[in-house]
């Protein structure tokens, strides 16, 4: 296939050439460097926990905390619109589909998503319900977005790539913050305080509130889909100069509008449609420590219970403990290791409320272990070799594990990362996958799938990533993905009931670049542009002709071009520009909005703000023309303001 | 691509196989290009290394000490070292004792102090903020007023009037801001030169 020939091209070329090793930079080498080659230093969050893959070259787009604020974005989804490596589809008023590299629905499984380590996908279907994920916005650090495989360190379900959402440390946000936008389709506000705590610790509280109106078909039917959220929280700091310890809590409840007429998802709408109720708490430790010797270790536990009550038909309650442990060891001569182990536990109760379908059995108790180790190798000529695996058993299909080289690059001291990588990748089954019986009593038209396996996803990737300081800098990426054992519906033998099996498999490929631009000090252009194509075939055996229009509904290809501008210090300007191609199944054609905001710093402290979203032509994101949300302009003035 | 054919295949629209065609043409164009950039040398760009972020913001500041002019005998005896302070990050602190260790600036070592606002040492030369617009840090600004100080505070969000200098984290790097009327205002002199590097130079206000 090209892409292996490209790559062993690359690493021949590699090995031919000679040169010293590099060791990877200590604070002394750091002062070596002259300003502008410390201003091309990527850094790494003190804190997140210490994982060396992040490091290891991978398709990796960062959102920083300007990007965020500048976006006007208030939920979630929308700043996640800002990576140009992920596809961000709005379903409903409150229900949006996110995927990466593919496969997009509303109930997307292949994407793994965390709040300051905290995995927030359901086990009921493996993706992320994200009309009950929100943070501070406003204490957003950055949010990490990993395109492709990350299953190594992250374990099953990250297939085809990772959100990494990361806080400021409350020792950062000792100020108040208050902000709050009102518009034509939504209010909202939001407030935070910090305060010190004795050995230089520090805490910091924040509520949000959010109210979000009803959506209308493109045919003008009104979709009750009108929901509101309230979310408080905190998170406590405590700074040594060894290590640091972190204590976060979180507790959320919101009510979102079924949207009708819908469709069976798993993301609860359903038939004749009441409120959905959500709520939950979670609360997390994490301890950090620098070793002598360069090394590190961490430690995390945390606990996340959450309840959604879909009426009439199904409700869940969740539990999960998670511990996790890490040591990373200092360089020993060429190699750097790494090893952790991870124990997770959950306690999932659902039920039904109509007789159409059910989880059987209701109530169940799954348990997941895994450990992986990676070692990191410099070579000679400016190469660094990371090798990893993880081995995780979960309760459904024992022990799978997850390899991965990555290779990185550096010709020279000047000249960008080249990078490679071969990543085998695993999406276990899910409650969806296995235990879905409909209706809720024999006799069953759906038996579930009792012979499931995990989706494999066997992924390579090429890529190639340079800056010139805040002047320019430029990310590419091509990867090809070949997928096997792809989710099926079959017909039994018997010809009375349908069960769920494995029998698809299929290969992707695309391609990922962006790129920002300076042009002059008060001007700066952002663009990205992803492409793919995919092609999927039954395997023999197989009686499930339209298996792959429940996969996903993936556009061949999409861009954005982004206008940061500052004409002043006190006024700030930014436009965003998106196309994204036609969806094939069902047809969703394909669209350009345009996204515009205004802001002035009215004093030291407060900044107003025009925010207007989508204010081109009215246009449809996902599904069929009969039930999808007309997205349309939304024009929104915020404050903000420290104190 | 060789593909084998066996078992029954979705149709695809013409469009489909159109962009399919391109973009396998694209991918294959761009892995070409990726690899003769990094064989011939691509345009100058800077090595891809990562490091935490407190080594990178003392390193940062370590550089800056040579880029400043302190007022005369503000420093003191030629023997005496540069003091620099630092308020709020233990963290910081030590980064910053690393960073300088065994290394001089303007000619003198460089003394890394712990700063608690009622606890300011004398003499001092560099203050190090390392909180985000809290009451503390104004305070602590405020308590350095007037002297040849030069304040350099580690901010989330670039806010005028506090420092000379402000290190702020823009995505995944660290940049700089610089406020000459706050350097003027500590009888200070920012080399032109380290205002060329600076993401944002504050217009001078009048006198």
């Amino acid at each position: 296939m090209a892409q292996h020939r490209v790559i062993a091209a690359c690493l021949l070329c590699a090995s031919s050439l000679t040169g010293v090793a590099k060791p990877p930079p200590s604070p002394q080498d750091l002062v070596e460097l002259s300003l502008e080659e410390l201003a091309g230093v990527r850094v790494t969050s003190v804190s997140k926990r210490s994982e060396p893959l992040g490091e290891a070259p991978a398709s990796i787009f960062v959102i920083g905390a300007e990007d965020i604020r500048r976006s006007g974005a208030t939920t979630l989804p929308e700043v996640l619109r800002l990576a140009p490596n992920l596809q961000v589809a709005q379903v409903s008023a409150s229900a949006f589909a996110v995927a990466a590299r593919g496969f997009n629905t509303p109930s997307s499984n292949k994407l793994l998503v965390l709040i300051d380590g905290r995995s927030v996908y359901t086990p009921l279907f493996g993706g992320v319900f994200w009309d009950a994920q929100d943070v501070s916005l406003q204490d957003v650090e950055r949010i990490e977005v990993i395109s492709g495989p990350a299953g190594t360190l992250w374990g099953t379900n990250a297939v085809n790539g990772v959100i990494n959402i990361i806080t400021r440390p409350a020792t950062q946000t000792l100020d108040g913050d208050f902000s709050a936008s009102v518009g034509n389709r939504h209010a909202d506000a939001a407030l935070r305080a910090g305060h010190r705590l004795a050995n230089d610790g520090a805490v910091r509280f924040y509520a949000k509130h959010a109210d979000h109106r009803a959506s209308r078909t493109e045919v003008g039917v009104r979709k009750e889909d009108a929901w509101r959220r309230s979310q408080a929280g905190f998170r406590a700091d405590w700074e040594q100069a060894e290590g640091m310890l972190t204590l976060q809590g979180n507790l959320y409840e919101g009510a979102i509008g079924q949207p009708e007429p819908g469709a069976l998802s798993l993301d609860g709408v359903l038939f004749d449609l009441d409120t959905i109720d959500v709520s939950g708490a979670n609360v997390l430790a994490r301890w950090q420590r620098s070793l002598s010797g360069g090394g590190s270790v961490s430690a995390q536990f945390y606990i996340d219970h959450t309840e959604r009550t879909v009426p009439p038909t199904f409700g869940q309650r969740l539990d999960i403990a998670d511990a996790q442990f890490e040591h990373a060891l200092g360089p020993m001569g060429r190699h750097t290791l790494t090893w952790g182990l991870q124990h997770r536990h959950a306690r999932d109760r659902t039920s039904h409320g109509t007789p159409y379908f059910a989880f059987l059995p209701e109530r169940v108790t799954q348990r997941w272990t895994s450990l992986f180790g990676q070692d990191e190798v410099e070579l000679a000529g400016g190469l660094k070799v990371t090798l990893g695996v993880r081995v995780e058993h979960n309760d459904y299909t024992g022990a799978e594990v997850l390899p991965s080289l990555r290779v990185g690059w550096t010709p020279g001291a000047r000249n960008g990362l080249v990078w490679a990588a071969a990543s085998r990748a695993v999406r276990a089954p899910s409650r969806f996958d296995r235990d879905l019986f409909v209706p809720a009593a024999p006799p069953f038209l759906l038996a579930g799938g009792p012979n499931v396996r995990s989706e494999v996803a066997k992924v390579f990737e090429l890529g190639y990533r340079a800056d010139a300081g805040h002047d320019w800098s430029y990310s590419v990426t091509v990867y090809h993905a070949d997928y096997d054992h792809l989710r099926t519906q079959e017909l039994d033998a018997s010809g009375t009931f349908l069960y769920l099996s494995n029998l698809l498999e299929g290969r992707s490929s695309g391609v990922e670049m962006w790129g920002t631009y300076r042009i002059g000090p008060s001007l700066q252009i952002k663009a990205g542009f992803t492409a793919m194509h995919d092609r999927f075939r039954l395997k023999p055996g197989s009686t499930d002709p339209g298996a792959v229009n429940t996969l996903g509904n993936d556009p061949s290809h999409a861009w954005q071009l982004r206008g940061v501008w500052d004409p002043t210090p006190a006024v700030q300007w930014d436009a965003t520009l998106r196309r994204v191609g036609e969806l094939p199944r069902p047809n969703v054609p394909s669209y350009v909005a345009l996204d515009l905001r205004a802001a002035w710093r009215l004093d030291r402290q407060w900044t107003l703000s025009l925010t207007g979203k989508n204010l081109l032509d009215p246009h449809g994101e996902f599904t069929d023309a009969l039930t999808r949300t007309e997205v349309r302009r939304s024009v929104y003035l915020g404050i903000q303001g420290h104190f | 691509m060789n593909i084998v054919r066996h078992g029954r295949w979705r149709t695809e629209s013409a469009r489909h196989g159109l962009a399919q065609r391109l973009t396998e043409r694209l991918e294959r164009a761009l892995a070409i290009v990726a690899v003769a950039a990094a064989i011939l040398g691509g345009p100058a760009a800077t090595a891809q290394m990562s490091a935490p972020e407190q080594d990178v913001k003392a390193a940062f500041l370590y550089k800056f000490l040579g880029f400043v002019e302190w007022p005369e005998g503000a420093l003191g005896f030629p023997g005496d070292p540069l003091v620099v302070g630092v308020l709020g990050s233990p963290i910081m602190m030590r980064a910053l004792e690393n960073a300088v260790s065994q290394r001089t600036a303007q000619g003198r070592n460089v003394a890394v102090k712990a700063v608690r606002v009622g606890e300011v040492p004398q003499p001092l030369h560099v203050l190090f903020v390392g909180e985000h617009e809290s009451p503390g840090a104004q305070a602590a600004a405020g308590i350095v007023a007037g002297r040849p100080v030069l304040v350099v505070h580690d901010a989330g969000v670039s806010t005028p009037g506090m420092a000379a200098i402000q290190l702020l984290l823009v995505e995944d790097r660290i940049r700089f801001d610089i406020d000459p009327t706050q350097a003027e205002l500590h009888r200070l002199k920012i080399s032109s030169r380290l205002m060329q590097l600076a993401r944002r130079v504050a217009p001078t206000t009048g006198p």
